[in-house]
């Protein structure tokens, strides 16, 4: 069944450089150029807030599992701010990276963020501390080159970085892993796939391979895509893949189908700027009811598609 | 005995040491006088070798170095008190508030000027009572009164000079030269006596030079004679361009040159002017009736130097001629081809005078043969002996084959195409990106190397068709190394020969096909896998509830028991920020210290340090 457009929502003026659904999937919250973030109810596709606080365009969103802590990282801002989503209020900001933030990731609880910048480094932060000297845990000095993602799985944090190498720090084993991938050319998007036993990378050569973690193995790759000079982000769900490209289409990728020849199966078009982003609905990731939204995407000419 | 410890760190002692300290601000004053000077006086004005003990004689023995004397010395009587006049203020003037720019400024605003009699700016027609007497000599005619005019314009009256009292006083009269008196033999009476004084020099006003126009510009047609049988008159460019504008009052008349006759009247003209200018200026040499005015001057004197008016009447015989020179309109000839009048300024050469003739060429002979070398530039070499005549009588046909086998041309041989890459890399840049867009020759040109290296890997080089050269050659080798596509690409195409990559807009949603389901899997490059360590915070573990690993609880409490001179180090800072029980602290000094949040918190004070604490703050070491 070929993917369809749901809503073309046109509210950012600009670049859209983020959009995710919430823990539901019953909203979507985008963040762009534009230094605004907007709620919008996935299945109507009305916007219902506009969160206004930020100095620069935003570069990543993440949203905690109880979807309490909205957090977003802005380019030159170089904090992280965290919302309160039901006041729409801003309600503190990290600061202390040295350099633009360009990725974060919230942990379920939405007691942690994990922020990764242009300057290296990740900084873990509590954001239950009272004051903010003490709200940043932990530096993670190992990158060579700015972070372009980031994930947090329960027990592991993985950042992927323009060095090339896909780092995952292991809290439980006191372990970093880092698999550097051949090509050298900077890993732009990781994910966590399949119950967390693979690792979906993107990199600028203009593939992406599905990787096993336990002997970093390349299971499967694809490609198709533009991904040559911007940071074009992908979402894998439990049968495809799906990336953005720099050529303005969605290329989705079957996973089981289309791992032979690596070409995509869907080529989406409805949008016409760089698909920066793309992300799977929860429930398409977790393989339960079909019927509502599929997938979301983000395009920088200030449309945001969501596809069922 | 020594106030101040010696230390070894600030050198061996001494006063100069103290020096060492001192930081050298600013620039020395300048004192009045030089250093010179200062170094060869003393401090009371004594001599130098002044002694004070020992007796040397002289008539102020014993007194000497005192104010006594034999008489006796009385102070003075009354004594004064300046205590009534210190209260007395000085008379503050404004220049005591001003520094030196300000001095400056008064000094230069104070100008200069000639007052009353000294004034050498006088109207002229004050000093113009008696221009004619002052100036001696034979200047007669009309330009005497002009020249007086200028002259007096820098003269003021005689009296008012100092300068001219002063030589008054020696003997010279207003109007006359410097010099030597020249004796003068009078004709009638043969009085040697009488004696002339010099000429007076002209006294020069530069005047800057403003006739710096070209042909034809500020001439109305109304300025220019009609005729020319008026006098012609000197134009302004004189030698002297002060005196031009003594001129300014004449007509400019000007010698017309477009008649026929041309070069002829112009000549006759000059030569006009010439008489009537030694007419008219003369210096007393020529009168009418060829005698001199004033009798002969025999100058027995110093020979007397040409004065500048003399060199001006020489240079006023050839006038130069700057004015434009401006057709009469009555000449019909002057006209040109359209029947319009040239532009002012420029003179119309008559048409007779333009043609010239035109002289057939020779005639050829019959057995004339012409070497042409048309079109050869210096540069090339000359061609063989004896190809020159062949190719001669060949121009115009084409060289052919005999031909050139004639002329003994050798072909070098053409290179063959090597294929340079293997033909894998071929079939791959084949199916990758394929450059020249612009120029679709080239790339035709370019796949067909491609397809030849990737046929014929082993058939070594060939030659090639038409259209491929062996200059190309490596320059598509290399592209198609950098085209050549990564091996994602490649393992599409393993078995399928050469296909065309996915390119070009499709319709949104198709579907591509697949060949086989048979094919082997696409695998992207394995990740290089290491491992290092790292300790997550406790925290961190605390929060996403992971248990820390073992490592770095060890790891942890070794830390604390290394941090003793840290911890007091913190407590110090604590001790200094902590402002009660009750307040809290804020360790921002701490920021950089690897302490994890959990020692922190341990370390929040709640109670006085011990003493401790102060010793190693005020204590005696360090």
């Amino acid at each position: 069944m070929t993917p369809r457009i749901r809503h073309k929502l046109e509210h950012h003026k600009g670049s859209v450089n983020s959009a995710i659904f919430d823990a539901s999937g019953a909203y979507v919250f985008t963040g762009g150029q534009d230094k605004s973030i907007r709620l919008v109810n996935s299945a109507t596709g009305e916007e219902i807030q506009t969160l206004l606080g930020h100095g620069w365009g935003i570069q990543g969103l993440a949203i905690s599992r109880d979807s309490s802590t909205l957090a977003s990282c802005g380019g030159t801002d170089r904090a992280v701010y965290l919302w309160d989503v039901g006041q729409a209020q801003l309600t503190r900001k990290l600061t202390d990276h040295a350099q633009r933030v360009d990725c974060v990731a919230v942990s379920d609880n939405g007691s942690i963020v994990v922020s990764g910048s242009f300057g290296k480094t990740v900084r873990v932060w509590d954001t239950r501390a009272s004051n903010s000297p003490q709200a940043m845990l932990q530096v993670l000095k190992e990158s060579k080159d700015g972070i372009s993602s980031l994930v947090l799985t329960p027990a592991e944090i993985i950042a992927s970085s323009i060095d090339g190498c896909a780092r995952t720090y292991d809290m439980r084993t006191g372990r970093v892993v880092v698999d550097s991938f051949g090509s050298g050319q900077p890993v732009v998007c990781v994910r966590v796939v399949s119950d967390g036993k693979c690792l979906l990378v993107s990199s600028m050569d203009g593939s992406i391979q599905l990787v096993d973690r336990a002997d970093g193995k390349s299971v499967a790759a694809f490609s198709g895509h533009v991904c040559k000079d911007y940071r074009i982000q992908c979402d894998a769900s439990n049968s495809m893949v799906a990336s953005g490209s720099e050529d303005g289409f969605v290329y989705v990728w079957d996973i089981l189908r289309d791992s032979e020849s690596g070409s995509a199966q869907y080529r989406l078009g409805g949008h016409s700027g760089i698909v920066n982003t793309v992300e799977f609905h929860p429930s398409a990731k977790s393989g339960l009811a079909k019927g509502h939204a599929m997938m979301l995407s983000a395009a920088s000419d200030g449309s945001v598609i969501v596809w069922e | 005995m020594n106030k101040r410890p010696r230390n070894s760190a600030t050198g061996t002692g001494g006063i100069a040491d103290d020096r060492v300290d001192f930081i050298h601000v600013g620039t020395e004053f300048p004192s009045a006088i030089s250093n010179q000077q200062q170094q060869h006086r003393t401090w009371d004005g004594k001599p130098r070798d002044y002694s004070r003990d020992a007796f040397k004689g002289g008539f102020s023995a014993g007194y000497h170095g005192t104010v006594g004397s034999k008489e006796g010395w009385q102070p003075t009587t009354a004594f004064v008190s300046s205590r009534g006049k210190r209260a007395e203020r000085a008379q503050m003037k404004p220049e005591d508030f001003m520094d030196d720019e300000d001095l400056a400024d008064i000094q230069a605003a104070r100008s200069i000027r000639v007052t009353g009699d000294y004034r050498t700016d006088v109207e002229p027609c004050e000093a113009a009572a008696s221009p004619a007497e002052n100036v001696r000599g034979g200047i007669i005619g009309a330009l005497a009164e002009a020249f007086a005019t200028e002259f007096s314009a820098v003269r003021v009256s005689p009296s008012s000079r100092v300068g001219d009292s002063i030589m008054a006083i020696m003997g010279w009269k207003p109007g006359q030269g410097l010099g030597p008196l020249s004796r003068v033999v009078d004709r009638y009476s043969d009085d040697v006596s009488k004696r002339l004084p010099p000429k007076p020099t002209p006294v020069l006003s530069c005047e800057p030079k403003t006739n710096v126009h070209g042909v034809g510009y500020g001439f109305a047609a109304s300025d220019l004679p009609a005729d020319t049988s008026e006098e012609p008159s000197l134009d302004e460019s004189a030698a002297l361009p002060a005196l031009g504008t003594l001129f300014k009052k004449r007509d400019k008349k000007l010698t017309d040159a477009s008649s026929a006759k041309g070069a002829d009247t112009v000549k006759k003209l000059r030569q006009q002017q010439a008489k009537s200018d030694k007419q008219r200026l003369s210096f007393g040499v020529d009168d009418d009736d060829g005698e001199s005015v004033d009798g002969d001057i025999v100058t027995t004197g110093a020979r007397k130097p040409k004065s500048a008016l003399d060199m001006l009447v020489a240079n006023t015989v050839k006038p130069l001629r700057t004015a434009p020179f401006k057709k009469r309109p009555e000449h019909r000839s002057g006209f040109c081809h359209d029947g319009r009048q040239p532009l002012s300024g420029f003179v119309l050469v008559s048409p007779s005078e333009s043609e010239f003739r035109h002289y057939e060429g020779p005639v050829v002979p019959e057995s004339f043969i012409g070497v042409h070398s048309s079109l050869k530039s210096r540069w090339d070499s000359v061609p063989a002996v004896g190809s020159q005549s062949k190719l001669s009588r060949e121009s115009g046909k084409l060289v052919t084959a005999d031909d050139r086998a004639r002329l003994g041309i050798v072909d070098t041989p053409i290179p063959a195409i090597q294929p340079l890459i293997n033909s894998e890399t071929a079939r791959a840049a084949l199916a990758g990106f394929k450059p020249y867009e612009s120029d679709p020759a080239k790339q035709a040109r370019y796949l067909e190397y491609l397809m030849l290296c990737a046929s014929s890997d082993n058939d070594g080089a060939r030659s090639s068709a038409t259209t491929l050269s062996a200059a190309e050659a490596p320059e598509f080798a290399r592209m198609a190394q950098v085209f050549k596509p990564n091996s994602v690409m490649m393992s599409r195409f393993i078995s399928s020969g050469i296909t065309t990559t996915l390119t070009g807009p499709q319709a949104s949603g198709s579907k591509t096909d697949q060949a086989n389901s048979n094919k082997p899997v696409a695998r992207g490059v394995d990740a290089t896998r290491t491992t290092l360590e790292w300790t997550p915070a406790r925290l961190l573990c605390k929060r996403m509830n992971v248990h820390p690993p073992a490592h770095t609880l060890a790891r942890e409490r070794n830390e604390e028991k290394d941090n003793s001179a840290k911890l007091r180090r913190v407590r110090a800072a604590d001790f200094i920020l902590w402002d009660g029980p009750e307040g809290s602290i804020a360790p921002t000094v701490l920021a950089n210290d690897t302490l994890s949040t959990s020692q922190l918190d341990n370390m929040a004070l709640t109670q006085k340090p011990d003493i401790s604490l102060f010793q190693s703050i005020f204590g005696d070491n360090e």
